[in-house]
């Protein structure tokens, strides 16, 4: 059964996207990821313009990202201060990926810029879950855990411009929050994806938030940008297509309550370095392809774009 | 009233009784004789079984037929053509730049048919001359020309071919029924959205000698219309609004899924 898209204005399979969706949302359940690195890659190869892809699996985001996030809000683990920079800068980082991806479009460049920088966030994504598991393997092996100092102090947090983060416990230079906030909105306004990825780790080991309390505020950070992505998308670009994003939504939801009851008797960590070393053989599939030369006698070595 | 002058009313008033009555006569005429116009000889026409595709939300390409009545089908040869409507192309190619192989743009072909269609009952090169295709529309290459070169056109064929939007067609999709035609036409759910129009033309000795026209709407209804109605005019407060609907979905999908824990 097909269903047309109003905005992309084509036809695809229902079910299809259902099961797109369903993935990507099975995955961010199962092992506690947002699935915007996973749809958005398959959604593009399934052959829906990627445009659409990015913009629609904003509003995607949002929802999960609430469903997901709302309990670390009922914790108390965010850290509101922290996020409301996140925030400022990080709408800074989502306009302009967003007027970036319309300049890439305009010289037919979006394609490569979206493979490209996929390839980079499946690396960090997957290089960052190994390193996890590797650490926790080695807290294991001593037996108990190491004492560590509540975070480390280097050269960037004694940049000019401190402030205070009741909530962290951090006394720091704003300017670094304002570098990862911007630099995860970019990720979201070009990409379709949270920024999670990029955004814990940063506030965990470079700025030194609590794990709970970073992925909180990353989850408050994730539901403004995307929101304001989605917005941007639709007045600059029109490409948020909603039968599209509804369908992501409906599948994103159903497939992370599959996901998220399964882990609780299935031991995540070992399928969590097989999925890593599958995201990571995903991205060098993608690196492949941007290096080796097209098949002349393929159809997709030529493409069409109606200007409307 | 003398004679004289009743005769000349009645000279005044038969030939007004002649001329109403023989109209009468003749529209009675008219409907008596009524014949279909196209059961007249030598008369071409074309329709199609559609006359509008509605675009919703299952629409997945469309099947059409064109038919018509053509002149004595050993004399004449018919063409027949389906455009759409004209739009900008833009064509990228794969190209290897610092080592990667990225989209270059090709060509911005303006004002071409985006979707091209057409069948001849003989091959169209030994019926028509080149002339005469371009003053009918016929040579594809001829609304291409002042954007693209010969070499560029090529691919954008290619292209089109491969999307369904752009075939030339043998006799075989011709069937005829004594002077009746039929075509079967496929329009992909690719093929935009507007004014699409079928032609048909006779042609004997190298000339067209009759033509016929018919139309077809391809239009979004419905709640497609509706959705990218809002979205190309109203944009923010269509972002703005599925915005909010997402985070509604998502704090109702936590509540419902947290209901007990909440508890």
């Amino acid at each position: 059964m097909s269903i047309y898209l109003p905005l992309a204005e084509e036809s695809y399979n229902l079910f299809v996207l259902l099961f797109i969706g369903l993935t990507g949302g099975f995955f961010s359940g199962f092992f506690g990821i947002g699935g915007g690195f996973i749809t958005s890659p398959i959604l593009i190869a399934y052959g829906i313009p990627p445009t659409f892809v990015i913009a629609s699996q904003a509003s995607q985001i949002t929802s999960s990202s609430f469903s997901a996030g709302l309990s670390y809000w009922m914790k108390k683990q965010v850290d509101f201060r922290m996020a409301f920079v996140l925030v400022i800068s990080g709408v800074v980082g989502v306009l302009s990926g967003v007027f970036l991806l319309h300049y890439l479009l305009s010289i037919g460049l979006a394609d490569f810029a979206i493979s490209a920088s996929l390839v980079f966030v499946l690396i960090i994504v997957s290089t960052s879950t190994i390193i996890e598991y590797i650490n926790l393997l080695r807290s294991r092996l001593k037996g108990i855990a190491r004492r560590r100092k509540l975070h480390l102090h280097i050269w960037v947090h004694a940049l000019p411009g401190k402030v205070r983060f009741r909530s962290s416990l951090l006394y720091i230079s704003i300017w670094l929050p304002i570098t990862v906030g911007g630099v995860a909105g970019l990720f979201v306004g070009l990409l379709g994806v949270g920024g999670g990825f990029i955004l814990i780790p940063a506030l965990v080991y470079l700025i030194g938030m609590p794990t709970l309390l970073a992925i909180g505020t990353s989850f408050a950070q994730i539901i403004v940008l995307s929101m304001i992505a989605t917005i941007s998308h639709a007045y600059i670009n029109t490409t948020v297509d909603i039968v599209l994003s509804f369908f992501l939504i409906i599948g994103g939801v159903i497939g992370a309550v599959f996901g998220s009851r399964l882990a609780f008797f299935i031991r995540v960590e070992v399928l969590r370095i097989l999925f890593s070393l599958l995201l990571l053989s995903g991205s060098v599939f993608i690196a492949y392809r941007l290096f080796v030369p097209p098949d002349i006698n393929s159809s997709n070595l030529f493409h069409l774009v109606f200007v409307q | 009233m003398s004679e004289s002058n009743i005769k000349e009313d009645i000279v005044k008033t038969k030939p007004l009784k002649i001329l109403v009555l023989s109209l009468v006569i003749i529209f009675l005429g008219f409907f008596i004789n009524y014949k279909p116009i196209y059961a007249k000889e030598n008369i071409l026409t074309i329709d199609l079984t559609k006359s509008y595709i509605i675009v919703d939300t299952t629409y997945d390409g469309s099947e059409l037929l064109a038919f018509g009545i053509s002149p004595d089908n050993q004399k004449y040869d018919i063409i027949v053509l389906m455009t759409g409507p004209r739009l900008d192309m833009r064509i990228y190619t794969k190209q290897r730049k610092a080592g990667v192989w990225i989209n270059s743009l090709v060509n911005t072909f303006r004002n071409i048919p985006s979707y091209y269609f057409s069948t001849s009952s003989s091959p169209i090169d030994e019926i028509i001359n080149e002339a005469q295709k371009i003053k009918y529309g016929l040579d594809f290459d001829s609304y291409a020309l002042e954007s693209g070169t010969p070499e560029q056109i090529k691919t954008l064929k290619i292209i089109l071919t491969n999307d369904n939007l752009y075939s030339v067609n043998n006799s075989s999709l011709i069937s005829f029924n004594n002077n009746l035609f039929k075509v079967p036409i496929s329009l992909p759910s690719l093929a935009p959205t507007g004014l699409y129009t079928v032609e048909v033309l006779a042609v004997v000795n190298g000339v067209v000698t009759q033509q016929a026209t018919s139309s077809l709407w391809v239009r979004k209804e419905g709640i497609d219309a509706f959705i990218s109605k809002v979205a190309s005019e109203y944009g923010f407060i269509y972002g703005l609004s599925w915005a909010f609907i997402s985070a509604f979905i998502g704090i109702s999908v936590f509540f419902i899924f947290n209901f007990r824990k909440l508890k």
